[in-house]
């Protein structure tokens, strides 16, 4: 531990007292939103629920867009440090908390591959993630592997309407306050996409040896 | 999750094998728990007052911004019309005097200052537009979006690389943007994402100076394709 963490809990504690502390042990299955007012409120055991909540979904999206665990980890760290800075200013009540979580991260990972390739585009960033990217990643067979070629293929909002349903588990609706679409054309994706994969992935079968 | 609707559509296999491939991505253990501790560290730094928060949207960043504005409030000596004029917005009476007294300040000003005053400007612009949002003025944020890109090319003319300080402003400007864009009726969509584009200007160019200063981007060039 550093010491300036050190002496930054050295001061929580001494300041302890004046911190509106929320005891969640009364809400032992709270869910995301009401951990995100407990954590705005300045509750250290929300903040600590609400990253076990979304660390491993948000690590999966931003995974699954960037391909390298390397990038997928440092992006995954400054979506949380994102997260708990911007904590504050979350508006309750007006969107899921998980939207505006998402919301974060996608906007990450686009500012990510704008910075990593300004020239290309999202399509063109892709394809270099595939081979030796993807294999820093565990992947657990062949077909699994061939499907994320092939999503590398996908336009890059399917690949976001992809990522955010299959990786980070959200619903249409929520996938859709994410990218700012209606959720009909996030279903619209979802299934143009998926017609994409079968289609390459039947190719692929059919040109193997 | 709520994809009952869409499995029925779906080959059950391929999305099966879409579930799998995510659930393999898994973070690190140990940077899992390593992260979560620097989460929490970072929530009781924030809240403890031990690191500075990111200024609210709108607060004046720099000393250099207030002593730019000590000095051009009292060379412009407009008073009261003057201080009228800076909270005007595009269709207002006073909006063109607010340009005019930000055109005279980018003149006067010394080069050391001339950054600052054209992120504050591209940050004005961005404010406009999210005010007028807000009010549900939707079609004249819509037309405020021109002069945020036309300050985002000035910035972008100007060579000049954002700070911390700024990038965090942009990083704001977009998460509002976005939130804002969720709820715009369509007509006034592509303006306020082409204001999204102006914001996401300032982060990508303060990447390129400090990475770990990075604001996010927006979704700038993803039009959807249907």
């Amino acid at each position: 531990m550093s010491a300036f963490v050190a002496e930054a809990l050295r001061e929580a504690d001494r300041r302890r007292p004046a911190a509106p502390e929320v005891a969640l042990s009364t809400l032992p299955e709270a869910g995301v939103d009401e951990l995100a007012r407990a954590a705005a409120a300045g509750s250290t055991e929300a903040v600590a629920r609400l990253y076990d909540a979304l660390v491993d979904r948000i690590y999966r999206y931003t995974a699954m867009r960037v391909r390298r665990r390397e990038d997928a980890e440092d992006i995954t760290q400054l979506v949380f440090e994102r997260i708990v800075t911007n904590l504050p200013r979350y508006r309750h009540g007006t969107r899921p908390f998980e939207a505006w979580a998402f919301r974060i991260a996608r906007n990450a990972v686009i500012d990510h591959v704008r910075r990593q390739r300004p020239h290309e585009s999202l399509d063109a960033a892709g394809e270099h993630g595939v081979g030796d990217g993807l294999d820093a990643i565990t992947l657990r067979d062949e077909a699994i592997r061939e499907l994320r070629s092939a999503i590398t293929t996908l336009t890059p909002d399917q690949q976001e309407a992809i990522a955010l349903r299959y990786a980070a588990g959200l619903s249409a609706e929520e996938a859709a306050q994410v990218m700012g679409r209606r959720a009909g054309t996030v279903r619209g994706l979802t299934f143009r996409a998926v017609a994409t994969l079968r289609r390459r992935m039947a190719v692929g079968d059919r040109s193997a040896p | 999750m709520n994809r009952a609707e869409d499995r029925s559509a779906f080959d059950d296999d391929l999305a099966q094998l879409l579930e799998r491939a995510a659930a393999d991505l898994r973070p690190d253990p140990l940077y899992r728990r390593r992260l979560r501790a620097d989460t929490v560290n970072r929530h009781v730094a924030l809240r403890e007052g031990l690191i500075a928060v990111p200024r609210a949207r709108g607060e004046m960043g720099r000393v250099g911004r207030a002593v730019l504005y000590a000095s051009l409030a009292t060379a412009l000596s407009v008073s009261a019309v003057g201080a009228a004029a800076q909270d005007a917005v595009p269709g207002d009476l006073l909006y063109p005097m607010k340009l005019q007294l930000e055109d005279i300040r980018l003149r006067i000003a010394s080069p050391a200052l001339r950054h600052d005053l054209l992120a504050q400007a591209l940050g004005e612009r961005l404010d406009e537009v999210e005010q007028l949002a807000q009010r549900g003025e939707w079609q004249r944020a819509a037309g405020a979006a021109g002069a945020a890109e036309a300050a985002e090319g000035r910035l972008s003319t100007d060579g000049t690389v954002l700070g911390r300080l700024d990038a965090d402003e942009m990083q704001r400007h977009v998460i509002l943007l976005t939130d804002l864009l969720a709820d715009a009726p369509a007509s006034a969509r592509n303006g306020l994402e082409r204001a999204l584009d102006a914001a996401t200007f300032g982060p990508a160019r303060g990447a390129s100076q400090d990475p770990a200063s990075t604001s996010n981007g927006g979704h700038a060039g993803e039009e959807d394709p249907q």
